[in-house]
């Protein structure tokens, strides 16, 4: 009898060992007092062989077209986690140069727009440099006199037809990193959801739409992904913007 | 043994099986290998594999022509689709079938993942291709295109090249070091990079990028022969001329009559050319050296809305000003604005007849009023010129004028970057021409100025950031000078007085001059 209860013990220990992953549960890593370690799969630091290790499926890309009236920047990735939007960004080799060297005292940085749609409604917001529109911009600088820096920009809404600015630049939303002739990015989604938003949603969903817009360090037009060829009825050579679904 | 004893066991080890959710061989994971619905993608191992070197389709008959055969020593990139992971293989003789056609080898190593439409990419020669381009996929950015390019993407064990030039071969007698190959009509022949996407489902050997190109083709000769190399194709209306180089003289000529048509893949063999050549004693196939930008000064002028043209005073001491609103007025060098008038009229460039000193405006979308001294109000207000092309141009039409000689005019709009020649009493000289197909790098006329000293037309691109130089004939582009401290440059006026050419800028907030100072404006 007493091995019969031995028995019912083990079999008692394994169930308890598979149970799922609760809050109530003490043993499991989302224990607070013993949190869980996330694996960021992109590590913020210029260097970007993890971004040939993900899961393609799940990267969206665009590439410059190359019947588009621009040819600064050849591709923009992007990988959504529950945590963070990453961005990968890869300049032309001599346009990257270029750009860098050209700083004035007055421009020193380059500037660069991120685009985000986060309600998949393609109608209402800015309907300028995507064939979507789209509800939010990060405007910041990926340089400074000549350097990479880390990106780290202003959140702004359009709503009421204008821009209206909900976060600092320099607010930790963002984070990056540039070598040579390209750059990543990690967009902080907590931080952009608890951001109070002039409408609704407040976060980003699941689904989130994305492009980028590069301007010369004086604002000058550098480039706009994702694009296409100029044609009839699109005479910018504006895309349509990324649809990025979050890995979970 | 009891079985009693042996359940706890055999009920654990169950447990552990079943709970395991990152087990390798667990059928209900999507990744999972065994899975039917998604088989696992496996990438091609390391073994034995074949690069297969094609004919060109028209065989040169002289020694140097195009690359048909494998060497020891030649360098063939392998990729993934991902620069990092590339693996560089060299070619030894053992490597290499008779014929040269075919080379196999045994890869120890290859890249270990993929991206694109096919597993492995393979480009020749190895050194050409950008290693900044890390993600590279299906495409290949050659940094080079002084070389037969070749690319192929992997079928079964085997990389089948494919060329991305068209060639054409020659040889010489008499000890030339080179030659230099033009168009007759100043087609671009020569390419600093070339983009390449191969695939087995859309290949596309133009895929564009930024690419400085060139009127002129140089290359030195190797034992009296030389292959020259046009990536994609080679299109020359006409024909083209040669120039023989020796140290640095040109003393002979080769012309070619004829239209040139070649693909990639084909090469045009003129074998030895030693019996036609002609003395020479022209110039240097060269453009001229151009004027240095130096320096670049700002002058607000806050008192003009919508500066859209400019041009010098009959006595170069200030500049005419019209906005797009119809204002007209003088600034002076240093940004001080004295207004006339304003007008309901979408002025977009203005320009000065210095034989009799009346003003001709450019008016959105097509056409060009006569204004005659004294300005003091717009009484002779003059339609003498419509553009019927332009009628249809919208807000994208006439933005650019500039006196030309004997009483003729350019005009040029923004679309198309179209620009004609008229007489003051309304016939059309020439044009419409497109500079867009003159040079691919130009997208719309914001301003024009003619310069007589040089006999140049100058135009300003507000799209592009740019200022550009070309011949008078409007066969060529001579240069072009960034100007991107200018977000909406669209007007520009040369002063060789004061060795500067200026430019405005169209600002909603506040409008300005740009003074750009050059070295070698005056001949």
């Amino acid at each position: 009898m007493k091995k019969f209860f031995l028995s019912l013990a083990a079999i008692a220990f394994m169930f308890a060992a598979c149970e799922p992953k609760t809050p109530d549960n003490p043993d499991t890593p989302d224990d607070p007092d013993e949190p869980e370690e996330q694996v960021d799969p992109i590590v913020i630091d210029g260097e970007f062989d993890d971004w040939a290790k993900l899961d393609q499926a799940s990267v969206a890309s665009a590439k410059n077209n190359a019947d588009s009236p621009w040819t600064a920047v050849k591709q923009m990735r992007v990988y959504a986690t529950e945590a963070y939007v990453y961005y990968y960004i890869e300049f032309d080799s001599t346009e990257a140069k270029d750009q860098l060297a050209s700083w004035d005292e007055a421009h020193p940085g380059l500037p660069m727009r991120i685009n985000i749609n986060i309600d998949g409604e393609f109608t209402s917001g800015y309907a300028k440099y995507s064939l979507d529109a789209y509800d939010y911009i990060i405007e910041g600088s990926l340089a400074d006199k000549g350097q990479w820096v880390s990106f780290d920009g202003t959140l702004h809404q359009r709503y009421d037809g204008d821009w209206v600015e909900l976060l600092k630049e320099g607010s930790g939303m963002c984070v990056g990193a540039g070598n040579g002739n390209k750059y990543e990015i990690a967009l902080d989604r907590q931080v952009f959801d608890r951001v109070e938003k002039k409408s609704n949603p407040q976060a980003i969903g699941n689904v989130l739409h994305t492009g980028l817009r590069f301007y010369t360090h004086d604002w000058g037009e550098l480039s706009n992904l994702p694009n296409s060829s100029i044609a009839e009825g699109n005479g910018d050579g504006w895309g349509h913007l990324l649809e990025v679904t979050t890995v979970k | 043994m009891k079985f009693r004893h042996l359940f706890p066991a055999f009920c654990s080890v169950l447990m552990i099986f079943s709970c395991n959710p990152d087990q390798p061989n667990n059928p209900d994971t999507p990744d999972g290998p065994e899975n039917p619905d998604e088989p696992k993608k496996e990438n091609p191992a390391p073994g034995v594999y074949k690069f297969v070197i094609p004919d060109y389709s028209s065989k040169a008959s002289v020694a140097g022509d195009g690359k048909t055969a494998w060497e020891a020593g030649d360098e063939i990139l392998v990729t993934g689709g991902y620069y990092p992971g590339a693996v560089t293989v060299k070619l030894t003789a053992s490597d290499i079938s008779s014929d040269g056609k075919t080379a196999t080898v045994n890869l120890e190593k290859v890249p270990e993942t993929t991206f694109g439409t096919d597993k492995f990419y393979a480009a020749y020669p190895a050194g050409l291709v950008d290693p900044e381009s890390s993600f590279s996929e299906d495409t290949f950015d050659f940094i080079g295109t002084d070389a037969d390019l070749l690319c192929a993407y992997l079928s079964g064990d085997t990389f089948t090249f494919q060329h991305v030039c068209a060639a054409i071969a020659l040889s010489a007698d008499g000890g030339y070091d080179g030659c230099v190959l033009s168009g007759l009509n100043w087609e671009m022949v020569a390419f600093d990079k070339w983009s390449v996407q191969v695939n087995s489902e859309d290949p596309n050997f133009r895929r564009g990028g930024k690419t400085i190109s060139d009127y002129f083709l140089r290359k030195d000769f190797k034992n009296g022969s030389v292959t020259l190399y046009f990536p994609y194709s080679l299109t020359l209306n006409g024909g083209f001329r040669i120039y023989m180089r020796k140290g640095n003289t040109y003393p002979k000529l080769f012309t070619y009559s004829g239209d040139v048509n070649l693909k990639r893949g084909e090469v045009l063999a003129l074998g030895n050319i030693s019996s036609k050549l002609e003395d020479y004693s022209g110039p240097a196939p060269e453009l001229p050296k151009m004027p240095e930008l130096k320096n670049v000064t700002r002058f607000d002028v806050k008192e003009v809305p919508e500066l859209s043209g400019l041009c010098l005073t009959a006595d170069g001491s200030a500049l005419w000003t019209v906005g797009d609103n119809g204002w007209f007025g003088q600034v002076s060098f240093d940004g001080k604005v004295t207004k006339y008038w304003t007008k309901s009229a979408d002025m977009e460039g203005i320009t000065l007849d210095p034989n009799t000193g009346d003003l001709y405006i450019a008016n959105e979308p097509n056409t060009v009023t006569r204004l005659k001294a004294p300005y003091e109000k717009p009484s002779s207000w003059d339609v003498v010129i419509t553009v019927t092309e332009a009628k249809g141009y919208g807000n994208s039409g006439m933005e650019g004028i500039s006196y030309y000689k004997d009483d003729m005019l350019f005009v040029g709009t923004q679309t198309s970057a179209n620009v004609w020649i008229y007489k003051f009493d309304g016939t059309v000289v020439k044009g419409p021409v497109s500079l867009k197909k003159v040079y691919s790098g130009i997208v719309e006329v914001g301003g024009l100025c003619y310069d007589p000293v040089n006999d140049w037309l100058w135009v300003s691109d507000s799209e592009t950031h740019k200022v550009f130089v070309f011949d008078g004939d409007l066969t060529h582009v001579l240069a072009e000078y960034p100007v991107n401290m200018i977000h909406n440059n669209e007007s520009v006026c040369v002063d060789h007085k004061h060795n500067c050419v200026w430019v405005g800028l169209d600002d909603d907030d506040v409008c300005a001059i740009f003074r750009l100072d050059f070295t070698g404006l005056n001949p």
